[in-house]
């Protein structure tokens, strides 16, 4: 009896010492963070945001910017909200937010407060990815920027960088769904706050996303909206051993005019294999009003797999609604291939 | 000639090949101690030549005159060796010490019996760590420790914590944060803290033991929460121990004991590594030896 208790007691003392081991596959790699640092940094930008965009041979520059008319001064006591995104063509995705002033000549500056960094990396294990990460700046970086109206463009330099950007509500507008290549542009601007808000999701794209182990976060989205309507997504992941992963939208809306609901889900092994679930439901307008929805549909995820922690085969279900019913077929090498000079050509 | 400056990326590659060299120098350590511990408490170790076990010695016989001993066969130490006029040798004769055999000598003879102790307890934790970033953070709580040993004088020791932590500190760079583990990391608080050790373990009279341990050590610590980054860490070091029992009787007893830890290994590639990380704890507790 004794010789069952010590061998199960000394079972029981090498689990208990090897435990940390077993939890080293869950750590995150971007810390040791401060005590109470709050996942969710972003302040949403108000009401008066608009969103402007913009391709490069690249991919595509994203602004929101913290008034209807950027280009009218706003003091430096009045500092606007400022956000800017750069989403490669590989879906690589860069994201800074912080503030803006300009004076009466449009020149100004941007006080970066976070970034958000997500690199695209197939050719490592997923468990040795960066995946997205915040950089929190303090103090505060400034670039500096000036806003032009250049009709029919917007132009913004940010720090010597030039960009001749488009309304999104323009971009929308300009878009022709009646043939393949509209609809697979429809989708690619559909992506693009899907990028934006994964960039902030600490974590994603790697083995940082058991952090969300349990009862998961709650981002906010790049709009404010006012209560009890909600603009946000949460991330669950559903156990160290079965990462499958759970990403719900609700009245998501991180570029303005482009809404999100619904729930994405991720089922893969330890190694990033298996295979995607659920529907996005999605409205997409051409101008502010609640009534200006020009297209809604849905995205399926259903016949997707995933391979490395990337899409690796299948086709993206994407429907259209209004104004008519079509579904495209969208091969799964678009999410990772972001480019919509189609519809928004490079402007020199 | 030898370049004085590295790039950055050389800079790099030395830093991980320090943290690697330092990982296989932790880790064969690792596995030296708990190949220790297989042979220390392998059944076919037996007890020591000339000694005898305390549980097969009847309590009232354990006395000097009762000691059964072979009858010495030679009168003296001339008898005993025929070459006393020779300088070279060295016979003894090995029956000369018999008479003189001591109480006390039974009594050590007695605690080099090969044991096995268990000691299960509940204790306080802290752990105070220092980050890159100039932070010092300390995790307190209660925790509940499982503790073994085996061998006899010198033996090997495991130690096994899981603590849960209550309050959390962070100082440093300007700031002084205090807060509740419960209220702001509420998904998930817990440590673990394990320890492999050589140990050395002396009986005082016939009721107090001492167990002094050194060794290999190595914790983690995750506070988890909805709204703020996760603050987890998995470190390794070395740990020293303390543990002072009162024997209740042969196989219970009852003592409090003390345990540290000195991490300087951070073994997750942070991008803000914990320097070093101290644990201590402080604990009361009963053990089964056998």
């Amino acid at each position: 009896m004794t010789q069952l208790i010590h061998r199960w007691l000394s079972r029981i003392a090498l689990l208990a010492a090897l435990a940390p081991a077993a939890v080293a596959a869950g750590c995150d790699t971007g810390g040791i963070y401060p005590l109470l640092d709050a996942t969710d940094k972003l302040v949403p930008c108000g009401s008066q945001t608009s969103t402007w965009v913009a391709s490069t041979t690249t991919g595509t520059h994203v602004f929101l910017i913290g008034s209807l008319t950027p280009a009218t001064p706003l003091a430096v006591a009045t500092r606007g909200c400022f956000a800017h995104a750069f989403v490669e063509r590989d879906s690589s995705t860069l994201y800074e937010s912080g503030t803006y002033a300009i004076d009466a000549a449009g020149q100004g500056d941007f006080t970066k407060k976070t970034s958000y960094v997500f690199e695209y990396q197939p050719g490592r294990p997923i468990l040795s990815r960066d995946g997205s990460t915040e950089h929190e700046h303090d103090p505060p970086v400034t670039d500096p920027i000036s806003i032009v109206d250049g009709a029919p463009y917007l132009v913004v330099t940010q720090a010597g960088v030039t960009s001749h950007l488009t309304n999104v509500y323009d971009l929308i507008a300009s878009i022709d769904t009646s043939t393949q290549q509209g609809g697979e542009d429809l989708f690619r601007v559909l992506n693009l706050p899907l990028f934006t808000s994964q960039a902030r999701m600490i974590g994603f794209g790697s083995g940082r996303m058991t952090r969300y182990v349990g009862a998961g976060t709650t981002f906010q989205g790049a709009l404010d909206v006012a209560a009890p309507a909600k603009n946000e997504f949460s991330v669950r992941v559903q156990a160290l051993t079965t990462p499958n992963t759970f990403i719900r939208y609700t009245s998501f809306e991180d570029l303005s005019g482009i809404s999100i609901d619904g729930l994405q889900e991720t089922d893969v092994n330890l190694s990033g294999d298996g295979s995607m679930k659920g529907t996005l439901s999605w409205t997409m307008r051409d101008g502010p009003a609640a009534g200006d929805v020009m297209y809604a549909g849905t995205l399926s995820y259903d016949a997707i797999a995933i391979g490395n922690g990337h899409a690796s085969g299948g086709t993206f279900g994407f429907t259209l609604t209004t104004p008519s019913a079509k579904t495209f077929v969208v091969d799964f090498s678009l999410a990772n291939n972001v480019d919509i000079t189609h519809s928004l050509p490079i402007v020199p | 000639m030898r370049r004085r400056f590295r790039t950055h990326q050389q800079m790099n590659r030395l830093a991980r090949q320090s943290r690697f060299a330092k990982k296989v120098v932790f880790a064969t350590a690792f596995a030296v101690l708990v190949s220790s511990s297989f042979v220390a408490g392998s059944a076919a170790a037996q007890p020591r030549r000339g000694t005898r076990s305390e549980a097969v010695l009847p309590v009232e016989s354990a006395t000097p005159a009762a000691i059964p001993t072979e009858v010495n066969p030679y009168a003296g130490q001339e008898d005993a060796n025929p070459y006393t006029e020779d300088p070279a040798t060295t016979e003894v004769n090995p029956y000369a010490s018999d008479a003189a055999i001591e109480p006390a000598t039974v009594a050590e003879a007695a605690t080099e019996e090969r044991i096995k102790t268990h000691w299960v307890g509940l204790g306080f934790h802290t752990t105070t760590f220092a980050t890159q970033s100039g932070n010092g953070y300390s995790l307190s709580g209660p925790s509940v420790v499982y503790g073994y040993f085996v061998g006899r004088r010198w033996g090997f020791a495991m130690r096994g914590e899981a603590y849960f932590p209550m309050t959390a500190r962070m100082a440093g760079n300007g700031v002084d944060i205090r807060t509740s583990v419960l209220d702001n990391y509420s998904r998930a608080h817990y440590g673990f803290d394990g320890s492999f050790m050589a140990a050395y373990r002396h009986v005082f009279g016939q009721s107090f033991v001492l167990t002094a341990a050194a060794g290999l050590h190595f914790q983690s610590f995750r506070l988890v929460s909805i709204g703020n980054n996760p603050i987890e860490a998995i470190t390794g070091g070395f740990a020293l121990s303390a543990r002072g029992e009162y024997r209740i009787n042969r196989h219970f007893a009852v003592g409090g004991e003390f345990a540290l830890g000195v991490d300087p290994f951070d073994f997750v590639a942070h991008s803000n590594r914990a320097t070093v990380t101290v644990p201590v704890t402080v604990g009361l507790g009963a053990s089964f030896s056998y």
